[in-house]
């Protein structure tokens, strides 16, 4: 059976889902496992699916650059990757509309916000334009690229089998999961970049899918493309002492990182201050890419061909020369991805981390006396992509299993796991936030499953509100609000303007106990004129991290909510306590 | 900093200092006497944002001596003529010192709006006309203006009793209003003060008197 066949087959099966068959077996397995088994025949199909567009795109992208190989060695080559650039931008921002950027990002974001809702024209906007950008020698790879068209992929078959938000979202992971698996034939490291950076929730629940479409993607991808790691190396032997010298491997890759993400950072902003940004923005940048092929040829396009060589020990250049070409592809990719062109820091991690991994090793070697020879210079690339994945994207697991498996070696693990974590320890010294996270959790949005943020971020206050109070007028005198206190059992009262919904202010029982005893007074006040006219208000849209807020600047233990002016209800901190409790057992329950 | 003056700073009990520097959730050094540096906290609770520093809530103050303050700042008219409640307003607020032409017109439409809904009138020959809300802005402190009538006018008192003496109370925030019309309601019921209020003072008088009984009562 080939595997379009068996593709067919599955989706077949998705599409009779609601089947008995399907029921009678999950009711066999007990009620609360009956959507999980659900799950699986759409985990399938999401891996199938996103392991045929990340087959596509990687093939295509393969064909289309070596296909321009004849134009970029002519004299239009050092304008190619402006061209493609601009165009890869223009397909992204024109015609679907959508924000720049490498998109891992709005991919958190779906999960962290909407509920694992994507937009369907995310399934092909960065899929066309990274194919131009990078297959033109943009600096940059397609596993963001494919990270995001995949998991709007997983995001559109949950909407189309109508799950809930949660499950949704764990589709849209089984996209990611499909994505890298199928790009890279590396089923581990796609399970556990979905986990480890999209998802960052650990259960059966999400677990188990994410791992059924990791396998169909990656079995997909051996069919159509072979078993093959995307590099290949002899076996490789590493001493103690190396490992030792891995240690400062780690701090160098840190710091490689930490530049990288800065240089990303930098672009961007020189981007975001040039005029018509979509157009000139990619061809000045792309136009400096153009010029760095042109001086160095190995810094521009997704790299592999440079990755391949550092590992196979065929990097040839000494130690600065290596440096230079670890600064040049960091130049290009920020350039690149800076201009906004649709693309991502996978492929260039692993490249400059190869390089750099080599550059040290043959430093190092420089340094020891004859006669200690140190292990192959190929491992210490190894290494380095461990160390640059780890730290550029605050992704250890990722980093390592990545490496691990892309390599199909598992003698080199010490290495790696000691260089991804010393990288990311050093990383994390200049950036708290990965480049994927920092503009999620600067605007409050990096909210993580289950986590206490979260779960004040999605309770609004419209719906913790105390209903049963007792407005008042503000043109009603204490007089006759004795009668009103003596009906309730409540300290505050919301006061109203004559029309009965405008919000004026709010009533303390406490303040004006003194004059409700003195009947003549009573008589003469109005409540408008007592009242507290000054109360700080919340908005009815709010969420209880923003209400909470309110309570702290004002030291208050209830505050009216306002729809505009019109009043909605009170908020008691005591009743905010209650509902963030119930909310916590809801959504972190154990 | 000592571990007491660290909870006082972050607004929390001692002991829950105690367990975040036990679970590791805080830094702090190892010396016991002086296990925090402000500096390190400020930026830890900054990170969290934690409220961190003097407490900003307001604590009501009881002021000394409000009412006859207020009468002081205030003034105290004798003999006065008028045909009607909005004719005495209008003498009260046109002897408030220190106003702007324009904000004693606003206070005028206040206080005469105020009376529009309901007699401001208090019983005994006395009445407490003052604006439907506090004039903010106008004033930073409490202002009386007491108006002793030649002839008791008609202020539509539930007791009848036409009023010979008008209090004109003023005060910057709903708050003081509150304390003000506490330390009226107080002031009127000592004995006495009926007849005398009804027989008229002076501003020194007036003054005076509720100063001692402000002070007997504690207040």
């Amino acid at each position: 059976m080939t595997m379009l066949e068996i593709a067919g087959e599955t989706l077949a099966q998705v599409g009779s889902l609601p089947g008995r068959g399907w029921r009678r077996l999950a009711r066999l397995r007990g009620e609360s496992d009956e959507r999980l088994v659900l799950m699986l025949p759409l985990a399938v199909a999401v891996g199938i699916a996103s392991g045929l567009s990340a087959v596509a795109l990687r093939s295509g992208v393969h064909e289309v650059f070596h296909w321009l190989a004849g134009v970029r060695s002519g004299a239009l080559g050092i304008a190619l990757p402006a061209g493609g650039m601009v165009l890869g931008v223009l397909v992204v921002r024109k015609l679907f509309r959508e924000a720049p950027g490498h998109g891992v990002p709005q991919v958190i974001r779906a999960v962290c916000r909407d509920g694992g809702r994507m937009p369907r024209r995310s399934i092909l906007s960065r899929w066309v334009g990274s194919m131009l950008t990078v297959s033109a020698g943009g600096s940059a790879g397609l596993e963001a690229p494919i990270v995001f068209s995949a998991g709007a992929l997983g995001s559109a078959i949950g909407g189309l089998a109508k799950v809930d938000e949660r499950r949704r979202s764990v589709l849209l992971a089984c996209g990611v999961a499909g994505g890298i698996a199928g790009i890279f034939n590396a089923p581990i490291t796609g399970l556990v970049f979905a986990m480890e950076v999209v998802l960052a929730e650990w259960s059966a629940l999400s677990i188990v899918p994410v791992v059924l479409a990791a396998v169909s993607a990656t079995e997909l991808s051996r069919n159509l493309l072979g078993n093959a790691g995307a590099f290949s190396h002899s076996s490789f032997e590493m001493s103690t002492t190396d490992l030792l010298w891995c240690v400062g491997l780690g701090i160098v890759s840190g710091f490689v990182s930490a530049a990288l993400a800065r240089t990303l950072r930098f672009f961007e902003r020189v981007s975001e201050k040039l005029p018509a940004r979509e157009i000139v923005a990619p061809a000045v940048l792309g136009l400096g890419v153009g010029v760095a092929g042109l001086v160095m040829p190995q810094a521009v396009g997704e790299g592999y061909e440079t990755a391949q060589a550092a590992i196979s020990g065929n990097l040839a250049a000494g130690v600065w020369l290596c440096a230079a070409l670890a600064l040049a592809k960091i130049v290009t990719t920020g350039l690149t991805l800076g201009s906004g062109a649709p693309g991502g820091v996978f492929a260039p991690c692993l490249v400059v981390g190869s390089v750099v991994g080599v550059c040290f090793s043959r430093a190092a070697q420089a340094v020891l006396p004859a006669g200690h020879p140190l292990a192959h210079e190929g491992s210490y690339a190894l290494a380095g992509m461990s160390g640059l994945v780890a730290g550029v994207m605050h992704a250890p697991l990722t980093g390592i299993l990545l490496v691990v498996e892309v390599t199909g070696g598992y003698q080199l693990i010490l290495n790696l796991m000691l260089v991804a974590v010393i990288s990311l320890v050093v990383a994390r010294q200049f950036d708290r936030h990965s480049i994927y996270t920092e503009a999620l959790a600067e605007r409050g949005e990096l909210l993580r499953p289950g986590t206490d943020r979260r779960i004040l971020s999605d309770l609004r206050v419209h719906e913790t509100l105390d209903q049963f109070v007792d407005p008042v007028r503000e043109t009603m005198t204490l007089a006759d609000f004795v009668e009103v206190v003596k009906k309730s059992k409540r300290n505050h009262f919301p006061v109203l303007r004559a029309d009965g919904v405008t919000f004026a202010g709010i009533l303390h029982l406490g303040d004006v106990r003194e004059l409700l005893f003195d009947p003549e007074l009573a008589r003469l006040t109005l409540i408008g004129t007592v009242m507290d006219a000054n109360v700080a208000r919340v908005p009815a849209d709010a969420d209880l991290s923003d209400a909470l807020e309110i309570f702290e600047r004002t030291g208050a233990w209830v505050l009216p909510v306002v729809d505009g002016e019109r009043f909605a209800g009170l908020l008691s901190k005591s009743t905010l306590f209650d509902h963030y409790r119930r909310e916590l057992s809801v959504q972190a329950p154990g | 900093m000592e571990l007491s003056e660290a909870a006082r700073l972050l607004h929390v009990s001692e002991a829950t200092l105690q367990r975040w520097v036990r679970q590791g959730l805080m830094p702090a050094s190892g010396d016991a006497d002086d296990p925090f540096r402000v500096d390190e906290l400020r930026r830890w609770a900054d990170e969290r944002g934690l409220p961190f520093g003097e407490s900003s809530a307001r604590t009501p103050q009881r002021a000394e001596r409000m009412l006859s303050s207020a009468v002081g700042r205030g003034a105290v008219l004798r003999g006065v003529t008028a045909a009607n409640a909005s004719e005495v307003v209008e003498h009260l607020v046109r002897a408030v010192p220190d106003l702007e032409a324009d904000e004693r017109a606003l206070v005028l439409e206040r206080v005469l709006d105020r009376e529009r809904l309901a007699s401001t009138a208090l019983g005994h020959g006395v009445a407490l006309p003052h604006p439907r809300a506090p004039v903010a802005g106008l004033l930073a402190d409490p202002v009386v203006v007491v108006a002793h009538l030649r002839r008791p006018v008609d202020w539509a008192a539930l007791d009848g009793v036409p009023v010979h003496t008008a209090l004109l109370l003023l005060s910057p925030s709903a708050p003081v209003h509150l304390q003000l019309l506490s330390r009226v309601s107080h002031a009127l019921k000592q004995p006495g003060v009926d007849a005398w209020l009804a027989a008229g003072t002076t501003q020194a008088e007036f003054v005076e008197r509720v100063r001692a009984i402000e002070e007997a009562s504690g207040k």
